[in-house]
């Protein structure tokens, strides 16, 4: 994972807050996602613009977690995201 | 026609007075018809085109509509002496299939728009699968115009009890739904800020997919306060035959939809509209998508920059959405055991009375008898169709 990449937001993806959470449709597909808060959290640094670089840094503070578990959960959501083409990577 | 609803009998009546509407698609049925010919009449409401069809001199006609006014087409059928020629089917058409390929399709499966619940799926497989090879579509095909427009009596209620009320309430929160929704006007020419453009056209006869997606732009002709976006189709029902929409144009029971901006925009002439919008075809009905950009013509300034969705139209319940996510796992339940064991009882062999007694056994607690289960086993086979 390259953290100096930031992420755009397929504009495909519709985001709506759902509670603490977020719900995606992909218009595209007419399929339905789901973020838990801390995906929530992710999603809305993603929409400011931010580096993967930066997300960790923002959630390693939020979240008292160490660096390398926050690194290892952001890629998990990432792939997961890029599969279901609701992002893509732009290079840092 | 309600809101976006399903057609009344009084709105098919509506449809067959309405002289722009009827007497495009009677000459252009007129023209189709060849003598015994075979014709497909998709959404056949009260039966008038399965009728005329034969007047015409077709030799067989096969009318396909879901919803019960069918009956009435049948009685008509009737009493018009062409039932020997008309094979009624209440059914999706989609779940059909016949011998013989038609020579002639016809519909009018529109709502305010084209663009309304199944009506492009199903053109595309009637017309796969039901319609021969160069067989005649009527209609041919539908273009839809968008225009900025100035409505301040129909956008008082996107404003009103909202933003402001007689009672001093905050009813904010709802603001942003009641801006995410579009619905049927009957615009005036006067109200148009800008010419109509075109923003999509949809040729029946070589469309394959639901989705519409465009973007229109414009000048603003006059200064006023841009409200909304009107949209309306006119429609190519033949080569050379057809009826509009337009605001101006003899109302029909189409009109035009209404979608309106997040708030009210004053505009000048010369100011530029630009408008992208999107229609996605999801879980059996649109979600549109419009995002509205003017500009100032004297200093570039940007005045709107405007993107709504009736993606949020509606207040979210938190575990619906969470049900409908591609990663939940559903939960098995009674309710969900219940209709799995009633649907797996259908064989095409067993009577109503044969399941609900099976139901009934099954389920001593809840079902007494065979006869209590029989309301449930009922809906549950007609929701399942």
């Amino acid at each position: 994972m390259d953290l100096s990449s930031k992420l755009k937001q397929n504009p495909d993806a519709m985001a709506r807050p759902v509670g603490d959470e977020t719900v995606i449709l992909h218009l595209g597909s007419g399929t339905y996602f789901g973020l838990d808060p801390v995906g929530t959290r992710i999603w809305q640094l993603m929409g400011e613009g931010h580096s993967l670089s930066a997300i960790c840094d923002a959630l390693a503070a939020e979240y008292a977690e160490p660096r390398e578990t926050i690194e290892h959960d952001l890629q998990k959501l990432l792939t997961d995201l890029l599969d279901h083409k609701l992002v893509s990577l732009e290079p840092g | 026609m309600s809101r976006f609803g399903e057609y009344r009998v009084i709105d098919y009546g509506t449809m067959l007075v309405e002289a722009p509407r009827m007497d495009a698609y009677v000459a252009a049925l007129k023209a189709a018809v060849t003598p015994g010919c075979t014709v497909v009449d998709l959404g056949t409401g009260t039966g008038m085109f399965a009728m005329l069809a034969c007047r015409f001199g077709a030799g067989r006609v096969h009318a396909i509509e879901p919803d019960k006014s069918i009956l009435l087409a049948r009685q008509a059928a009737e009493a018009n002496g062409f039932a020997d020629r008309i094979s009624f089917h209440q059914a999706f058409s989609t779940d059909l299939a016949f011998e013989d390929r038609a020579d002639v399709l016809i519909s009018d499966l529109r709502g305010v728009l084209p663009l309304y619940t199944a009506h492009i799926p199903s053109i595309v497989d009637a017309r796969t699968r039901l319609l021969k090879p160069g067989g005649i579509q009527i209609p041919r095909r539908d273009r839809m115009n968008v225009a900025l427009v100035e409505m301040p009596k129909v956008y008082r209620y996107y404003e009103e009890p909202w933003l402001t009320n007689r009672y001093g309430l905050d009813l904010t929160s709802a603001h942003p739904f009641v801006v995410s929704s579009w619905h049927k006007v009957e615009a005036k020419p006067e109200d148009l800020l800008t010419s109509p453009v075109l923003w999509a056209e949809l040729d029946y006869t070589t469309i394959t997919g639901p989705n519409v997606a465009g973007r229109a732009s414009s000048a603003v002709a006059r200064p006023g306060t841009a409200h909304g976006l009107a949209v309306w189709f006119d429609a190519e029902i033949a080569p050379g035959v057809g009826f509009s929409n337009a605001p101006g144009k003899t109302a029909l029971i189409y009109g035009q939809a209404f979608f309106p901006l997040k708030a009210a925009v004053p505009v000048e002439e010369g100011d530029t509209l630009e408008v992208d919008l999107r229609a996605d075809h999801i879980e059996g009905d649109y979600v549109w998508t419009w995002a509205t950009k003017i500009v100032g013509a004297g200093d570039g300034k940007v005045k709107a920059d405007f993107r709504q969705s009736t993606f949020y139209a509606e207040p979210v319940d938190p575990e619906k959405m969470r049900r409908r996510g591609a990663g939940y796992v559903p939960e098995r339940t009674p309710g969900l055991d219940l209709e799995r064991l009633c649907l797996s009882l259908v064989d095409g062999q067993r009577t109503l009375e044969a399941i609900a007694g099976e139901v009934a056994r099954t389920y001593p607690a809840r079902y007494k008898t065979w006869q209590s289960a029989l309301t449930d086993v009922v809906k549950i086979i007609d929701r399942a169709k």
